[in-house]
Formats: C-alpha cells, structure tokens, sequence
C-alpha cells in the first residue's frame, strides 16, 4: 500500500483534550482510533480481515 | 499514542504529490477469489450480470480443481513473500455456488498455505449460508460479509432470485442463524448495502442494526458519465448525497452505534488518518482478481465502466503463469495507477485528500476515459462539507483549526 499524503499538518493535542466533551459515540471513537493509530483497537471484529475490496 | 494531525483542505495538491507510480504495488492488500461465475440471484443492478459485461457467459459456472490448487499455492507463496498481511475474499457471483467439497478444499487449503496473519473472508448473498458452511468458517476462521440492503421492501425492490421473488426473509433467517451461532458473532464482519436514493435512511440504518450486524457498508449504485447510475438525474444532482447526509446526521446522533465503514472513513481522514478500503482517500491498494477460469484481472468493479473493463490484454492465467511474476508486469502497472485521480477538477479540489476521486468505474466518460471526477462528486462534496461542520460543531467550532471548516458547498 501506497500513502500519499496532502494535507498540511497542525498541531491538535489541544485540540483533542476538548474531544471528552463530544457526545457523538461515533466522532468520539474515530479520533481514539485515529489517536491511537490502530482501527481494530476499539473493535475486534471490526474490519479484521483488511479486504481493501469495495464490494 | 501518536499525535493526531487533522487534514486541511487544500489549495490544489502538487502534482508531483499525486502523480502515478509507474512502479509495482509493494504488496498485494486482497486477493478476490471468483469461486463461482453465476449467482442464485439476479439483483437489478449488479455490475457482473446488468451493467451492460457479458464476461459472465463464457466463464465455466464453477472454479475447478486445478485453479483452486495453483490458488492455495501461489497466492499462499506471495504472503509469505510480502511485508504486509493479505487478504483472501471469495466472491462470485455467489461465491457458495461452488459446493461445499471446493469450499471446504480452497479454504482449508488456504488456511495452511497463508502466512498466519492473512485475512480469509467471503462476500455473500447467504441464500445458501447452510450450517454445514457456517460450521466450516468457524473451524477456518474465515470472515462472514453479507449483502443487504435494508428493510425487506427496499431490499427486495432489487435483491430478487431467478424467479422474482424477494430474497429478504432468507438473509435475514441466515443472519440470525450465523448470530446464534457459538461463533457467530466473531464471524460476523458486515452487512453490505446498496444505496437506493428514494429510501428512507433512517428506515435502511435502524432495519440493517436490527439484525445485531457489528458493522454496515454502503455502496452507491454502480454508474459513470456514459450511464448515469439509477436514481442520479444529472452529474451535478445530489439524489445519492442527500441520502448519505441523512444517513451520517442519524449515525452520528445515535447513542449505541454500531459502524459504518464509509462514513467512518470520512471522519478519519478528515482527523488526519487513513481510509480502510478503496474509493476514498488516497491510498492505493493492490487488489488483484482470480476469476473462475484462472484469468488474472484487473478489479472486477471496472465492468461497471465498459465491457471487458476489467480485462487484462494479455489474458494472463494463474494456471499457466506465476501470480508473482505477472504483479510487476506494465501491463498491472497501468491497472494500479489507475487508482490515482488524473483530471484536472480532481487535482485543483480542496477535498481530494478525502475523496480521493472515487472509484475508478465511476470516473468513466466515453469522452475521457478515466480522467473525470467520479460522477458522485458533488454527492461526495456535500456529505464530506456535512461531516466537517459536524466535526467543527461537535468540537466547539471556531475554537478549532480551520481544517474542519467546510469548504464546498454542492
């Protein structure tokens, strides 16, 4: 797999501590993911097979 | 844990940023396994049997014993190979029209030959989802996803057998079968969903939860600029946006969500992380299709595009050649480029580090090949616009960078 990157970066720590307030189960569980760098962590069975197919 | 970096919109990507490899993948991400060439269904849309590909008619009906063999060995042999855990799907047509014998032979198979982190997974209609399979899966560890796309009314709009009778009250009794399963619910990895824009999404969302499904996909239905896609008036008409709004709007107020994998790739490549699958955001995957014949081709949702979209020219064979070898030829390195967004409109847009361009089948004009948007691009703008300002909302807006602030309007 290939990444390319196009976006410019900012930093977001302070960002993030404001991200316990949100109440939308599913935003709030995406930045833990995205924090932790690991899509199966908060999921077990979520997407356990990496089939990158989109069918 | 690592920072989290949100994603601007851009001003326009450097070309050199986005611009084709010309190199082979680095690994295969999934191989798709075409064990049957027909379906025990005829679903008005499909893009193997009614967008127009005919390939279907002179495949053999069944995968035979020699191409499950070269498969359990070559495809066993590349994992090892490479850096990175692949993924083995076994599709169709319906994938369990092979019989339980080839079934039970290609994934036991597999499961020795595969380097112990690979993924084995099947994409099925469940019609024929016996106990008998389910046992099997369970013994080989091999990922359930099946296809339904709402309530019965909705899903059987579309979602009819041979004889046009509805197939929704036989997948919902085998889902609820594979539930109660003592495994059942690790093996469980989906629903799939076809969009049909004159539905209710919430009706769609609450009917597909109901089932106790861990997680959902949705698809849009299958079209480009030559064949505009059921339910789309206009290129730059937004019937299958507005429905995905709602959709997202409803997931994002629900208290006990389960997933869903597209919009909750939005929202991480909005935060700064990477999409899991094809058809949005920028990663490219090695995706690689073994149809029944043994032919190597190309991903088989470039039907979608034209007849023979998803053939190779040199008609290459896993029975008569190397897997490995064919993966670095010119030929598949034209076919993964593809995945990168060539039009112009694509590499000025603020949101192509999200979108992506989208599937490649959908981009398709008799004019200019590939090199359009997708034709749900202004479906895409308004739903990726919606997320950020809920993003924006949700985390106290003008507190936040401006990389959550909407940038399109549809």
């Amino acid at each position: 797999m290939i990444t390319y990157e196009t976006s410019e970066e900012s930093t977001t720590d302070e960002v993030m501590d404001r991200t316990s307030k949100i109440e939308s189960v599913a935003i709030q569980r995406m930045i833990e993911e995205v924090r932790s760098g690991d899509p199966i962590a908060t999921a077990a069975n979520y997407n356990r097979t990496h089939n990158k197919h989109n069918r | 844990m690592t920072r989290l970096q949100l994603r601007r919109t851009t001003t326009g990507p450097t070309t050199s940023t986005i611009a084709r490899t010309g190199t082979p993948p680095q690994a295969i991400d999934t191989v798709l396994v075409k064990t049957a060439s027909r379906c025990n269904l005829n679903c008005t849309y499909c893009y193997v049997y009614n967008l127009g590909d005919d390939g279907w008619k002179s495949q053999p009906r069944r995968m035979s014993s020699e191409v499950l063999e070269a498969i359990i060995d070559q495809v066993g042999e590349l994992s090892h190979r490479q850096n990175q855990a692949i993924s083995v799907v076994l599709h169709g047509g319906e994938p369990l029209l092979l019989g339980f014998e080839g079934i039970q032979r290609l994934v036991e198979g597999l499961k020795s030959s595969l380097r112990q982190d690979a993924g084995l997974h099947i994409q099925t209609n469940a019609v024929l989802l016996s106990d008998r399979f389910i046992d099997l899966f369970a013994s080989n560890d091999v990922g359930i996803s099946i296809s339904l796309d709402g309530t019965a009314e909705v899903h059987d709009r579309n979602r009819v057998d041979r004889h046009g009778r509805g197939s929704y009250e036989r997948v919902t009794e085998a889902i609820a079968r594979l539930l109660a399963h003592p495994s059942g619910c690790g093996l469980l990895t989906g629903l799939l969903a076809v969009v049909d824009p004159t539905s209710d999404p919430v009706e769609v969302y609450e009917s597909l939860k109901a089932t106790g499904a861990p997680s959902f996909d949705f698809l849009y239905r299958d079209g480009n600029y030559a064949h505009l896609p059921f339910g789309k008036a206009r290129p730059e008409s937004i019937e299958f946006g507005s429905w995905m709004v709602r959709l997202l709007e409803h997931y994002l107020d629900d208290p006990t969500p389960p997933r869903i994998r597209v919009i909750d790739d939005i929202i991480r490549l909005i935060l700064g992380g990477s999409g899991q699958k094809e058809g949005i955001g920028l990663n490219e995957y090695g995706i690689v299709v073994i149809d029944t014949d043994g032919k190597i081709t190309r991903n088989d949702t470039l039907k979608g595009a034209f007849s023979g979209g998803d053939r190779f020219v040199s008609e290459p064979s896993i029975v008569s050649g190397r897997l490995e070898e064919y993966l670095s030829s010119a030929e598949f390195v034209e076919y993964f480029d593809l995945q990168i967004p060539t039009s112009s409109i694509c590499q000025s847009c603020p949101e192509l580090g999200v979108c992506g361009g989208g599937m490649p089948a959908h981009r398709w004009s008799k004019e200019h090949g590939y090199a359009n948007p997708t034709v749900f691009c202004a479906d895409q703008k308004l739903v990726i616009g919606a997320m950020r300002s809920r993003l924006s909302a949700a985390m106290n807006g003008s507190s936040f960078p401006d990389a959550l602030d909407q940038p399109v309007s549809a």
